[in-house]
């Protein structure tokens, strides 16, 4: 059975959590928008209902895949939740800048850039949710009648363009310190590999080291009792000089292990009798 | 009683004890008090403390006294021969670096040679060819 690495593992967890808060964030700001403007004139409400059941469903499919999380999934549905955000927030802006009173333009784009920063899988999803938020905003605003550009608040669309600014910054930060602790958690899982093979190594040496000196003792023995016997006593001890350098080979694990308590009387056998 | 030229050699292994014991009679042609446990030290009392060399082995098994506890014994009792620490452990075990902080014992590493043997049992100089370090 292949396992998948602990910091993969970690990865694709981080990335299935950003995308499913996505699509909570989807679900209930959308919910909010329709129902709280529903009375404005000429705003339709489909395209924000469809965006938060989008929402829904792409949960449910994250919730559905919890335990086989993967980046690619994370990342399609991380695409589609903001694909369907992006859309809802085209079709309702124009009955917003249409509607009586003040309206702070692209006030969702702004924080939908910002949210992305926090949430995006990877730098490159990121970089497209972010531009996605600044560019739509910027094209509906080139769509408006030019009576309605002129009602805008000043600087308006253009401040969007700090808000991407932020979020750019946002998002690198992040995604420097995912990767910095990604890296710091390979090693710690390779440190603790070689530790594992350390000890299973100098377990092997020490389980053998006491056969080994008995046989060469007792060769010594019967070298003395019995003469006749030392031209095959000398391919005992060519024999048991070959074991003791492969013995020596392990001793350059010594040097990897960090003892701890549970080794002040290990038990070699255990090892061996796996 | 014991003896000053009798060896004392304390190894929870019992093939590796036997022979030990063997080699001593046979090569060395003195007497060996082959012991397994700390226990069996108790249980041997002033044959052990007669001896002129003790040759421990440091791990003895888990959760049961060690070589040091033996060592402790011997010179708590007024042993005053030679003390030596057989082990198959790395130098950097807690075991073997606690021996070998103790000064007026020798730590020597499994495995170890006749010349070895020779030179704790009759030059009375400290062991070197396969000291652990």
């Amino acid at each position: 059975m292949t396992t998948v690495p602990a910091y993969r593992s970690q990865s694709s967890q981080y990335s299935w959590r950003g995308a499913l808060i996505a699509c909570g964030l989807n679900t209930v700001g959308l919910s909010m928008d329709a129902l709280m403007f529903r009375h404005l004139p000429a705003m339709p409400i489909w395209p924000s209902v469809t965006s938060a059941a989008a929402g829904v469903a792409l949960g449910i499919l994250l919730l559905v895949r919890r335990r086989r999380p993967t980046m690619r999934l994370s990342t399609t549905v991380f695409l589609i939740n903001n694909a369907f955000i992006l859309f809802a927030l085209w079709m309702t802006s124009g009955a917003f800048a249409a509607a009586p009173g003040t309206w702070i333009p692209f006030q969702a784009n702004k924080i939908g850039a910002l949210a992305a920063s926090v949430l995006s899988p990877d730098l490159a999803t990121g970089l497209i949710v972010i531009s996605g938020f600044v560019g739509m905003a910027v094209i509906r605003y080139g769509t408006f009648p030019v009576d309605l550009q002129q009602r805008l608040p000043m600087g308006e669309p253009w401040v969007i363009f700090i808000y991407a600014v932020f979020a750019l910054a946002m998002l690198g930060y992040r995604v420097h310190s995912v990767a910095l602790s990604r890296r710091m958690l390979r090693v710690r899982t390779e440190s603790i590999a070689t530790q594992r093979l350390a000890r299973t190594f100098l377990a092997l040496r020490d389980f053998t080291n006491t056969p080994l000196q008995t046989i060469e003792l007792a060769a010594k023995v019967v070298r003395k009792r019995c003469p006749e016997t030392v031209p095959l006593l000398d391919r005992i001890d060519r024999s048991i000089d070959r074991l003791y350098r492969l013995n020596h080979a392990f001793s350059v694990y010594e040097s990897q292990i960090q003892w701890t308590d549970k080794d002040v009387s290990p038990d070699p056998s255990v090892v061996v009798d796996r | 009683m014991g003896h000053v030229s009798d060896v004392l050699f304390l190894d929870d292994d019992e093939d590796l004890r036997a022979t030990f014991a063997d080699l001593v009679r046979t090569i060395f042609e003195r007497e060996c008090h082959g012991i397994r446990s700390y226990g069996d030290l108790l249980d041997l009392g002033e044959r052990a403390l007669h001896c002129g060399v003790a040759i421990l082995d440091i791990n003895l098994g888990p959760q049961v006294p060690s070589g040091l506890d033996a060592y402790g014994w011997l010179r708590k009792h007024g042993f005053d021969g030679r003390i030596v620490f057989l082990t198959g452990h790395a130098a950097s075990h807690p075991l073997v670096v606690e021996a070998k902080r103790l000064g007026d014992a020798e730590v020597v590493g499994k495995p170890v040679s006749l010349d070895t043997l020779t030179s704790m049992l009759e030059d009375q100089r400290p062991a070197e060819q396969h000291a652990v370090t």
